[in-house]
C-alpha cells in the first residue's frame, strides 16, 4: 500500500470537470510534481488532498487511512501557499510557531523547534521581522519554514515559487531539494513550470482538462512522451506529418527514409526533439530547409529552419564549430532513435 | 533638448529650484470656504463662551470667565457630560461587537446575497437620522407604541418596556442609527484579508474558533477601532436621537447646548458647552488615533 493514494479522484463543477478519474500512488519520501497549464486540475486536486474542496467522488487515502472525513486541519499537512498566506500581525518566529502552538508544544521544545527550522532555511536573523519588512524570497522562506516545522506528513506546495525572479527561483529550487532529500518528507508540487517540475520532481504527473496524461520520472516523460500533449508541453519538439513502410521497415518524412524497427502502418506523425536535429551535407540525407532565424543562447544556438512552409526548431550546441547562418540552404536529419512514431492524428493546438 | 552634448548639467538646473505654484491655488478655495464656515464660526463660539448674560440685559461683550466656572463647577453640568460619554462608549461597544460580526457575515455571503445584504445594512444611511428615530419611537414610545400595544395586548406585559426617556432606549436607537458606519470600516478592513490566510491557519491545525481569534480579528483590529473613533464622535455629539428618545428629561451635552441657545437664550453658557464637548471630544480622539496608530504600526507600513 502506497503513502497517499488518489484513487479516480473526480471534481465536477456543475458540467465542468475540474479534475477526471484522476489515480495516483505517492511513495513516502516521493517528491511529485503535478504539472499542467492554467485550468488542468492541478490545483484543484492539491485542494482536495489538503482538505479545501470536497471531491465529487473518488477516495484519498493516506497511510492506508480515508482522508473524506478529516477536516484540513486534522490532516497534518503542510501547505506553502502560493500567495504565502503568512499571518500579518505576527513576526517570523509567531509565524511559524504558530502550528506547533495549535499542536500543544511546549514552549521550550517550541523555541527549539522554532530555532532550529528557521536556520534551516536560513533565517535565524529574520524571527522578529514581521512579513510586511521582508522580501518575496524572505516570506517564501517563512512560509516553507512554517510548513515545515510541524514535520508535516505531507509537504504541499502550490506554485510555490512563481512569485519570484528568475534568479531566485534557480536558488529557491536548489535549496528546496536538499530541503526535501534531507528531511525525507513526501512532497507534492503544483506547478506550470515544466523545467521546475523536472528539476525538482522524482516523478511528474503531466495533467490536461483534469486527467494525467502520463506520469514517469521526468526524464522519461520528456525522452518517451505518451501523448502528443505531453511531448508538445515538455519543452520544446517538432513534429512532422510522414509515412511508413512496414514492409521495407523505414518511415518516410518529406522524401526522406529513417530504418525503423517494425513500425505501425500507414499514415503517421513524427515528432524529434530540438536537440536531436543536426546539420547534415547539404547533398547527403536529411530534409531541405532554409534558416530563417538564428538566436545566440550562450551555451547554445537556437534555430528556425523553414522546410515546406513548415518552421522547424533545431537546437546547436555552442561546441565551437561552424554553424550556419540567416538564408543558408542547410539539410537536416537525425537518428532513427530520436524519432517518437504515432499514427498519424490532426494536431490540435 | 537641441540634441547638444551637455544634457546632464541642463536638466537638472530648471526642475527643482522653483517649484509650481498652482498647487496653492488649487486648493485655496477649498481653504477659503473651510475657514468661512469652520474656523471663523468656531472661533466666534469659542470667543462667545467668555461674554457675560443676563436675564434682563441680553449678551455683554465682555472677557469673563462666569460660564466656564459654572460648567466646570456646577454637578448638574458634570452628570450631563458623564451620561453623554457613557451613552457614547456603549453605543460604541454594542456597534463595535454587532458591526463587526455583521460584517464578517456580509463578507462570508455568497454572490446575489452580499450585494443585497450590503443594501439592506447601508440602505437606512439613505433615511433621515429623525425618521429612524421616530421609527423607534412609534415602536416603543409608551403605550401608544406598536410593539407595547401588541406584547400588552396579547398579556405579555402589563407595563410599556420603559424605552422613551431612558439611557437604554437613547443607546439602542444610537446603535441602529451609527452601525453602518462601523459595518462599513469593518468591510474595508475584511476585504484587505487575504482568504488563502485562513486556509494557512487550518492546515497549521487551527480551529475555527481560533482562526477567527487569533487570525481574523486582530487583522481586522485597526478596522474596528477606525469605526469605533467614527462611532464614539457621532454618538457623543449627535443630537437629533437624544433629543427625540431622551427628550428634556435625559440631556446630554448637545442637547443642553440647544436648550441653553433656544430656550433659556443663554448663548455664552450654551457656547460654553459646546466648546467644553468639542475638546473633550478631539482629546479623546487624537489619543485614540495615535494609541490605534503606534499599536498596529507594523501594519500600517
Amino acid at each position: 500500500m502506497s503513502f497517499l493514494v488518489l484513487d479516480r479522484l473526480t471534481k465536477r463543477y456543475d458540467a465542468h470537470h475540474a479534475v477526471r478519474e484522476l489515480s495516483l500512488a505517492v511513495e513516502q519520501g516521493e517528491f511529485v510534481a503535478l504539472l499542467g497549464p492554467s485550468g488542468c486540475g492541478k490545483t484543484t486536486t492539491l485542494q482536495m488532498i489538503a482538505g479545501f474542496v470536497q471531491p465529487t467522488s473518488g477516495r484519498i487515502a493516506l497511510e492506508g487511512r480515508d482522508l473524506a472525513a478529516i477536516k484540513p486541519s486534522q490532516r497534518g499537512l503542510g501547505i506553502v501557499f502560493q500567495s504565502y498566506a503568512l499571518f500579518p500581525h505576527m513576526t517570523t518566529a509567531e509565524n511559524v510557531a504558530f502550528g506547533l502552538e495549535m499542536q500543544g508544544v511546549a514552549k521550550a521544545e517550541r523555541e527549539q523547534r522554532v530555532g532550529d527550522v528557521l536556520a534551516m532555511v536560513g533565517l535565524g536573523q529574520l524571527a522578529d521581522r514581521f512579513p510586511r519588512r521582508m522580501s518575496g524570497g524572505q516570506q517564501q522562506r517563512v512560509a516553507l519554514a512554517r510548513a515545515l516545522v510541524i514535520r508535516p506528513r505531507i509537504l504541499l506546495l502550490d506554485e510555490p515559487l512563481s512569485n519570484l525572479d528568475a534568479k531566485l527561483r534557480e536558488e529557491m529550487q536548489i535549496e528546496l531539494r536538499q530541503i526535501q532529500r534531507t528531511l525525507g518528507t513526501t512532497t507534492i508540487l503544483v506547478t506550470h513550470d515544466q523545467s521546475e517540475a523536472m528539476a525538482l520532481a522524482d516523478r511528474i504527473v503531466v495533467m490536461n482538462k483534469g486527467t494525467a496524461e502520463q506520469i514517469g520520472p521526468p526524464h522519461e516523460t520528456y525522452e518517451w512522451p505518451a501523448t502528443p500533449f505531453v511531448a508538445e508541453f515538455l519543452g520544446k519538439t517538432n513534429v512532422f506529418s510522414g509515412s511508413s513502410d512496414p514492409a521495407r521497415g523505414v518511415v518516410i518524412v518529406a522524401g526522406n527514409e529513417w530504418p525503423v524497427a517494425a513500425p505501425t502502418a500507414g499514415a503517421v506523425d513524427v515528432t524529434v526533439r530540438p536537440e536531436r536535429v543536426r546539420f547534415a551535407s547539404v547533398d547527403g540525407h536529411g530534409i531541405a530547409a532554409t534558416i530563417k532565424t538564428r538566436i545566440f543562447q550562450g551555451n547554445h544556438w537556437l534555430y528556425q529552419a523553414v522546410a515546406d512552409g513548415r518552421t522547424i526548431t533545431i537546437i546547436q550546441q555552442n561546441a565551437g564549430g561552424v554553424n550556419p547562418v540567416e538564408g543558408d540552404s542547410v539539410r537536416l536529419d537525425w537518428n532513427s532513435d530520436d524519432m517518437r512514431i504515432r499514427p498519424s492524428r490532426e494536431i490540435v493546438s | 533638448m537641441t540634441g547638444e552634448a551637455q544634457p546632464a548639467s541642463a536638466l537638472p538646473a530648471v526642475a527643482p529650484e522653483r517649484p509650481s505654484r498652482a498647487p496653492y491655488y488649487l486648493v485655496a478655495p477649498a481653504c477659503l470656504l473651510f475657514i468661512a464656515i469652520v474656523l471663523v464660526p468656531i472661533a466666534m463660539t469659542v470667543l462667545l463662551s467668555f461674554h457675560d448674560w443676563g436675564q434682563y440685559k441680553g449678551i455683554e461683550r465682555v472677557f469673563i470667565l462666569k460660564n466656564w466656572r459654572e460648567v466646570v463647577t456646577d454637578s448638574y453640568f458634570l452628570e450631563v457630560f458623564v451620561r453623554t460619554f457613557r451613552i457614547a462608549v456603549l453605543v460604541t461597544l454594542v456597534c463595535a461587537v454587532l458591526g463587526s460580526i455583521e460584517a464578517y457575515i456580509l463578507n462570508r455571503m455568497g454572490s446575489p446575497w452580499r450585494a443585497i445584504f450590503l443594501v439592506v445594512v447601508l440602505g437606512p444611511l439613505l433615511i433621515s437620522v429623525v425618521a429612524r428615530t421616530l421609527g423607534w419611537a412609534l415602536l416603543f414610545g409608551g403605550t401608544s407604541g406598536v410593539v407595547n400595544q401588541a406584547l400588552i395586548g396579547l398579556g405579555v406585559l402589563s407595563q410599556p418596556i420603559p424605552f422613551m426617556f431612558t439611557e437604554t432606549g437613547v443607546v439602542v436607537a444610537l446603535s441602529h442609527v451609527l452601525m453602518p458606519f462601523m459595518v462599513l470600516s469593518v468591510w474595508a478592513a475584511l476585504q484587505r484579508l487575504e482568504p488563502q490566510v485562513e486556509s494557512a491557519a487550518a492546515s497549521l491545525g487551527a480551529s475555527q474558533g481560533t482562526i477567527l481569534w487569533r487570525i481574523v480579528l486582530p487583522q481586522i483590529a485597526p478596522g474596528i477601532l477606525a469605526g469605533a473613533i467614527i462611532v464614539f464622535a457621532l454618538a457623543a455629539s449627535a443630537f437629533a436621537t437624544p433629543s427625540i428618545i431622551g427628550g428634556r428629561r435625559l440631556k446630554v451635552a448637545s442637547t443642553l447646548a440647544y436648550d441653553e441657545f433656544l430656550n433659556t437664550l443663554n448663548w455664552p453658557l450654551g457656547a460654553a458647552v459646546a466648546v467644553l464637548l468639542l475638546i473633550a471630544l478631539v482629546l479623546i480622539i487624537v489619543s485614540a488615533n495615535r494609541l490605534v496608530e503606534w499599536r498596529y504600526r507594523e501594519m500600517f507600513r
